[in-house]
């Protein structure tokens, strides 16, 4: 939306990613002559991430990797978790992958920890993930949301 | 490009003939694919890499090609090879432009003739004496850890190192169930439609070899049921045509494991889009396929194993 109150100021994000849409979808595609399919998916393709952008909400990588780190911290006993405690990202993903690898072929209660405790945490982030980035695939095979 | 491209082409030839004609062929996201003709009436098409798009190289690529009809298998015949990137600033390979039909980007269908054939000649691929052309390291029965070291190796790559959990436990709950081979063959590796060529009835030539390897026929039927096959018709169609045409049974159990193995692949293969778009290749199908459906596929994995380990 455009920032009502300064209607002679700056061009805010959401007007300029409106603008983009609007030009993309109504006046290049309509505009691509037959035949030239490339350039037709390759423009579907850019206004479905046009419309992402516009949409998608903060980056919350930083809160996703404290609330596994956190998950990491609690299993510091479970023999199946080797982590050091190094809150970055490298660190974090990395022992919390080792932990479900660790825990594959195994029927124990470690495994069952690490299994009940890390895996939804990973589901989770990866599905609040796709909520938002679904959208695309739809643009990514050439068809667009009303 | 154009200019380029022909100087290669008259170089490789030994002639002085023009590129009378140049358009990109609005299929494949691994490569791009140009239609190439020369004033002389020869038609090719050039298949060039995309900047390292899916960790595949278009060398092994043409090797298999090359293989694969030196073995009688329907394929286009490849040409020339360009490995270096000096020329067009990628590497390309050139093959022969065949004429036939491909199916539409979206369109899945296959006549019943077609499907048939189709899987006769998967089938012919998957039993053909590979060895008199290639070679491979380690033992044939072997090649399934070798190939899920290969999909970890390239989306860890892709990621500078950064572990994706979810795909660290399908990598090792694929090594951990993973069965002998009983028949080692050429796996295609993405095949079914859009990925062949064909006269309505017959298979002509598959095409998109980035993916073919030596491995577990299993992984191809699996692949046809699964993913680029699942609009074509059900899985059981597929499975009952798997039986009537190769004689081949995939049981629930293969059925399983190798859509694990598939979707496992293709996260990580989706995984070197992120990075393509990140430097080499700002397209818009790379930005796509390395979030949203490398996403969607290790959703998959994640689905497929659940909690049983």
């Amino acid at each position: 939306m455009a920032d009502q109150s300064s209607p002679a100021g700056r061009l805010d994000d959401g007007e300029l990613w409106r603008c983009v849409d609007a030009t993309l979808t109504d006046v290049i595609l309509p505009a691509i002559a037959d035949g030239e399919d490339w350039a037709r998916a390759a423009t579907v393709q850019l206004i479905g991430l046009v419309r992402y952008a516009a949409t998608r909400p903060g980056d919350v990588a930083e809160e996703r990797r404290a609330e596994l780190a956190a998950a990491l911290g609690a299993l510091a006993a479970n023999p199946l978790v080797d982590w050091d405690g190094d809150p970055s990202e490298r660190s974090v993903q990395g022992a919390t992958g080792r932990a479900l690898a660790a825990a594959v072929g195994r029927d124990d209660i470690a495994a069952d920890e690490v299994r009940a405790v890390l895996r939804p945490i990973a589901v989770r982030h990866l599905d609040d993930e796709l909520a938002l980035t679904a959208p695309l695939v739809n643009a990514f095979r050439g068809k667009l949301d009303a | 490009m154009r200019e380029a491209l022909q100087v290669w082409l008259q170089a490789q030839r030994g002639d002085a003939a023009a590129i009378a004609e140049l358009r990109r062929i609005a299929t494949g996201n691994s490569r791009a694919m140009w239609f190439v003709a020369m004033d002389d009436g020869a038609r090719y098409v050039a298949r060039v890499e995309q900047g390292g798009v899916f960790g595949t190289s278009g060398a092994d690529e043409f090797e298999m090609m090359r293989a694969a009809l030196a073995l009688g298998c329907p394929v286009a015949p490849v040409r020339w090879l360009e490995p270096t990137g000096d020329v067009v600033g990628q590497p390309f390979f050139v093959m022969d432009f065949l004429d036939g039909a491909a199916t539409g980007r979206d369109d899945r269908s296959m006549s019943d003739e077609l499907a048939t054939d189709f899987v006769h000649r998967l089938d012919e691929l998957h039993r053909t004496d590979w060895a008199r052309e290639l070679t491979i390291d380690g033992d044939p029965a072997d090649t399934t850890h070798a190939q899920i070291d290969r999909w970890h190796r390239t989306y860890l790559g892709a990621t500078d190192g950064v572990a994706i959990p979810l795909l660290e436990e399908g990598a090792a709950w694929l090594h951990h169930h993973a069965a002998p081979i009983a028949r080692p063959g050429i796996v295609h590796g993405d095949p079914g439609p859009g990925n062949f060529v064909h006269d309505g009835s017959r298979v002509l030539a598959f095409t998109d070899w980035e993916f073919a390897h030596v491995g577990d026929p299993l992984e191809d039927w699996a692949y046809l049921v699964n993913m680029r096959g699942n609009r074509t018709m059900s899985p059981d169609a597929w499975l009952a045509l798997f039986r009537d045409v190769a004689g081949v049974d995939v049981t629930e159990r293969d059925l399983r494991y190798w859509s694990v193995f598939n979707y496992f692949k293709g996260a990580c293969a989706n995984a070197t889009c992120r990075r393509a778009f990140a430097t080499t290749n700002p397209a818009p199908n790379m930005g796509i396929i390395g979030t949203a459906l490398h996403q969607t596929f290790v959703r998959q994995v994640a689905a497929l194993i659940g909690d049983d380990t």
